[in-house]
């Protein structure tokens, strides 16, 4: 994940594997995504340096139609890089722009210019679809709540958790109101069980992600044009799932992380994106729903 | 678009939804409740006697609206030597409360302490404890009681609005975390004393934790956010008995500014009509209701209670 308290364990990140779809292959043409008109999307996607935002951005790839945008945004110059030749690799008709970004510190004006810069600057080719996936969280401090004393703390992890979304949010469906025809536009939220359920010790990641469903279930009833969704990935094997299973302060959640790990019960990221896309693709989800992996 | 009623019908909320979870998931579901079940055996012979001994009271935003009617209601019902120590930026708003507490109560001691809680440290929390109440050597409370009262509507504007990091950074603070903060201060003093202290985390909760409103994305997700916040709490901490209750549309300030401030149209004027007809609630009467729910005592620790389903 980065620099935020409770350590840090790198972890080396190969190259993800590129999927391939023959043209006329069944996968193919249940997950195309592109619509008639074949004009290019635009995507954004948060924490794209790794895990399961950086396995968005390469299984959507292919599916795009030529031209279209991908704007990966992290803290990580170098897993970016690795992204940006995984996409590359698996559509090199789709350009990947890598920016290196901390959002718990982004203003507006970041945000604004960034969108404009690698997505709004060619006009010529409006998009007919605009994806943003609010993926990048992090856990936070996993201690009980007794132990919490740190304000500093506590509001950069809202920060990144709640305020960065509602503002990168806000710019984003901005820029896209300022385009001519109709754009399609679909926010993904990357949830998770916690926004529905308590863990003990995971008081700041469950407050976050119960406050974030709740803010995508007020975006979706205020603008009934974007389809908005929550989707929870279930336990990926990634690098917050390492922190997890040796972090958390509760004895037994920890444990039951690691059996998880030990029994080859994480679900791996390419997996849990396959079928977010296919959610996204059927669009038959009430907007601001909650839905996990496991339901579908 | 939907308009919301009051009283509100309740259609199963995101807390409480049940996710058609395969076996390989549920492990981690059964966590929450493992501790509940034994400890409640102890908790049920803890409760019946509590004796004259003074309480502890907290209450946020205590200088006005339900705040100041929670101390109000409660001071009468509280052992003689009992203390409230009342949190609010206003002085004067807490002189008021200090002044009806005392008529209602004159055997009970009300702190009013001038405090902003979005940018109280936990030290601050920690001396304001010790100074008004007590610290591990006094005598412990019959009961020590925390009202999670305060907060604040935010800026009531679309989301595609929002622009100000500054803005939401403060937002937050106030609103989810002061309220981590001084609850893990008061917690931590508590478990400091000597003997069994029976405690209530009251969080003041509201719709809005539940069903979207249209312009009201902060306090929203603020709220809902809370909701789970106590919900983690009450998992934690099983001896302790954790409330998230929904007092209502209340006749305050609050309700002035969501009825003259709220971007939406439809949402503006169903608070305006509600106060039109008549329909907002008194404080005093939803603060009983409240009260009375805590001494029947009989709550799952961490539910969310709404006014108008008691």
């Amino acid at each position: 994940m980065g620099s935020e308290r409770g350590g840090i364990i790198e972890l080396d990140t190969d190259s993800l594997p590129s999927p391939q779809y023959p043209a006329d292959s069944h996968a193919a043409r249940i997950l195309k995504m592109s619509d008639s008109g074949g004009a290019p999307w635009w995507v954004v996607v948060t924490g794209a340096s790794q895990g399961f935002g950086a396995a968005i951005c390469t299984e959507l790839a292919p599916l795009l139609p030529p031209g279209s945008r991908i704007l990966g945004l992290a803290r990580s110059q170098q897993g970016l890089a690795t992204t940006a030749a995984a996409v590359t690799k698996a559509n090199s008709a789709v350009t990947f722009s890598p920016v290196v970004m901390d959002l718990s510190t982004a203003t507006t004006q970041d945000f604004e210019a960034t969108l404009k810069k690698y997505l709004g600057a060619d006009q010529s080719t409006p998009p007919s679809q605009a994806i943003i996936f609010h993926n990048a969280g992090s856990l936070g401090a996993l201690k009980y709540l007794g132990e919490m004393d740190d304000p500093t703390y506590l509001s950069s992890y809202f920060n990144l958790n709640i305020g960065s979304v509602i503002l990168l949010n806000a710019a984003f469906m901005r820029l896209i109101s300022t385009l001519p025809g109709k754009v399609t536009i679909k926010v993904i939220h990357v949830s998770s069980l916690c926004a529905v359920e308590p863990f003990k010790s995971w008081g700041l990641y469950c407050t976050g992600k119960a406050g974030r469903d709740m803010l995508f279930r007020v975006l979706a009833a205020e603008y009934p044009d974007i389809r908005v969704l929550n989707y929870a990935p279930g336990p990926l094997d990634t690098n917050m799932q390492v922190k997890a299973r040796t972090l958390t302060r509760d004895e037994e959640l920890r444990k039951l992380m690691s059996s998880m790990k030990e029994e080859g019960k994480l679900v791996p990221c390419d997996a849990s994106v396959k079928k977010l896309l296919q959610i996204i693709q059927k669009d038959e989800f009430k907007s601001g729903e909650h839905i996990d992996f496991f339901e579908v | 678009m939907e308009l919301p009623s009051f009283p509100p019908s309740f259609p199963p909320s995101l807390l409480t939804r049940r996710l058609a979870l395969p076996l390989s998931a549920t492990p981690l579901l059964r966590l929450g409740n493992q501790y509940s079940r034994d400890l409640r055996a102890e908790r049920e012979s803890e409760m019946s006697d509590s004796g004259g001994a003074p309480w502890w009271v907290v209450v946020t935003g205590a200088s006005q609206g339900f705040g100041a009617a929670i101390c109000t209601e409660l001071a009468p019902l509280l052992p003689p030597g009992s203390r409230v120590l009342g949190l609010a930026r206003s002085q004067q708003g807490l002189a008021t409360t200090a002044a009806a507490v005392t008529k209602a109560n004159p055997a009970i001691t009300f702190s009013p302490v001038v405090m902003d809680l979005a940018t109280a440290k936990a030290m601050d929390y920690e001396a304001t404890l010790k100074d008004h109440l007590g610290t591990g050597q006094s005598t412990p409370p019959g009961q020590a009681l925390l009202f999670h009262n305060a907060g604040s509507l935010g800026t009531v504007k679309y989301l595609r609005e929002m622009d100000d990091a500054t803005r939401l950074s403060t937002y937050f603070d106030l609103n989810i975390s002061s309220v981590i903060l001084l609850n893990a201060a008061f917690m931590r003093l508590i478990s400091t004393l000597s003997g069994k202290v029976i405690v209530k985390v009251i969080n003041v909760s509201s719709l809005c934790a539940l069903e979207p409103f249209k312009s009201w994305g902060l306090y929203c997700t603020g709220k809902a956010g809370r909701d789970m916040l106590f919900k983690v709490l009450a998992v934690e901490d099983p001896g302790v008995r954790v409330l998230n209750y929904a007092p209502g549309p209340l006749d305050t300030g609050m309700q002035v500014h969501a009825r003259t401030m709220t971007q939406d149209d439809d949402i503006r004027k169903t608070f305006t009509s509600m106060k039109e007809e008549g329909k907002l609630l008194s404080c005093q009467s939803s603060v009983k209701k409240l009260l009375q729910f805590l001494e029947k005592d009989e709550f799952k620790s961490g539910d969310h209670v709404d006014f108008f389903e008691v």
